[in-house]
């Protein structure tokens, strides 16, 4: 989906203008780009010379809106007389084309100008999974705070804040140091003679090794908060 | 020593040696730090590629994920790999041989049981997202030396 410096606004192609208004090809005039204003429920052909009344009255059947006079070149089309529900049918939908298009910029300008307020937790549920399917992480964390400071009580946004939270960093003082440069050494100095396998050690010496991760679990139990090295010698 | 700002302040409150060598089945030499992911003492690659700390499937079963705090079933790539897991909060410590430890509440990705296989015997990623982005770091290539502190 092509996308364009605006900040308010998504920019679609005549491409997905038609696959998302089911027009055919010619009942689009061609234009460098089509704009769907979310945030004020309108749409504007951007550069259009030959936008026909034809084609309006196309949008307007798919969008029930009572539009009767020809469009003119830059004119703004208004669809205030949609409902709350339409629009965010609507944006959802834009949201989900540009996630499948795989298309990040696009995504984040839709997230940008989306008033979520107006939407349902279950609709930041799904833009916040789309946003980690774009592998967007960042985006994702947005939209969860957005869901918080919104939907505060829903448990499911709540948990999902709390796991794409920025991450918190603090200096502990050791109470038992482990010693990884011991280890370090150890891997170094044994490479060659245990190349592949799998080895646990603990301050620099051996445990036990093993051809698989599973055969040290095996052997060596339960590993968990007991400085244990465990990794494959490469 | 531990490093320090111009004006004198700590950057780095922890110093921790790494390893310059191929991770499995690759070339390319990787920076591996020894970190504790959910209390299990393990070998990472530095990865600032990665969004995520992502660790192998088995780690589910050794550090006791919970799946009901987890968000389920997000689709990730891992090495031009689709694969599909959860996303955990869970707790990486940087041991430090000098200074103090750093402790990061982090995100991490686990892949399903079902990407075993495919994962095959990778070691786990400290991704740039959900990790390193919030701590101070730096490295010493002429001492491998992995310098960590919170921002």
């Amino acid at each position: 989906m092509a996308t364009h410096d605006v900040d308010s606004a998504a920019v679609l192609t005549h491409q997905d203008m038609c696959r998302l208004f089911d027009l055919d090809d010619d009942d689009l005039p061609t234009s460098n780009g089509y704009m769907i204003d979310i945030w004020n429920s309108s749409c504007t052909v951007a550069d259009s010379t030959t936008f026909q009344h034809k084609s309006i009255k196309r949008l307007e059947s798919d969008w029930q809106n009572e539009i009767t006079q020809p469009v003119q070149p830059h004119t703004h089309v208004s669809f205030k007389d949609r409902t709350s529900s339409d629009i965010d049918n609507y944006a959802m939908t834009l949201l989900e084309t540009a996630a499948l298009a795989q298309d990040k910029m696009e995504f984040q300008a839709l997230v940008k100008v989306i008033p979520w307020s107006t939407f349902t937790p279950s609709d930041l549920v799904k833009a916040i999974r789309m946003a980690l399917a774009l592998e967007a992480p960042l985006i994702a964390r947005k939209l969860a705070e957005q869901g918080q400071k919104y939907f505060p009580t829903h448990s499911e946004i709540n948990k999902i804040a709390r796991i794409l939270a920025a991450p918190t960093a603090k200096s502990v003082r050791p109470t038992t140091r482990l010693d990884v440069k011991a280890n370090k050494l150890w891997i170094t100095t044994n490479r060659e003679a245990y190349k592949g396998k799998w080895v646990a050690l603990h301050d620099g010496k051996l445990i036990i090794s093993s051809q698989t991760f599973s055969g040290i679990a095996a052997k060596v139990g339960d590993i968990k908060g007991k400085g244990i090295l465990v990794t494959q010698v490469t | 020593m531990l490093l320090t700002t111009a004006d004198g302040d700590i950057f780095a409150t922890g110093r921790a040696p790494y390893s310059y060598r191929p991770a499995i089945k690759d070339i390319s030499n990787r920076i591996i730090l020894q970190v504790e992911i959910g209390g299990v003492l393990v070998e990472a690659i530095i990865d600032t590629g990665s969004p995520y700390v992502v660790c192998p499937p088995y780690f589910s079963e050794i550090i006791g994920l919970d799946s009901a705090s987890a968000l389920e079933s997000i689709p990730f790539k891992v090495r031009g790999i689709d694969m599909r897991g959860n996303l955990y909060r869970v707790n990486v410590l940087f041991p430090a041989e000098e200074g103090d430890d750093l402790n990061v509440d982090a995100t991490v990705f686990v892949p399903d049981q079902e990407w075993r296989e495919a994962w095959g015997e990778q070691p786990a990623f400290i991704g740039l997202t959900g990790c390193l982005e919030r701590m101070r770091f730096a490295v010493d290539p002429e001492n491998d030396h992995f310098y960590f502190g919170p921002s």
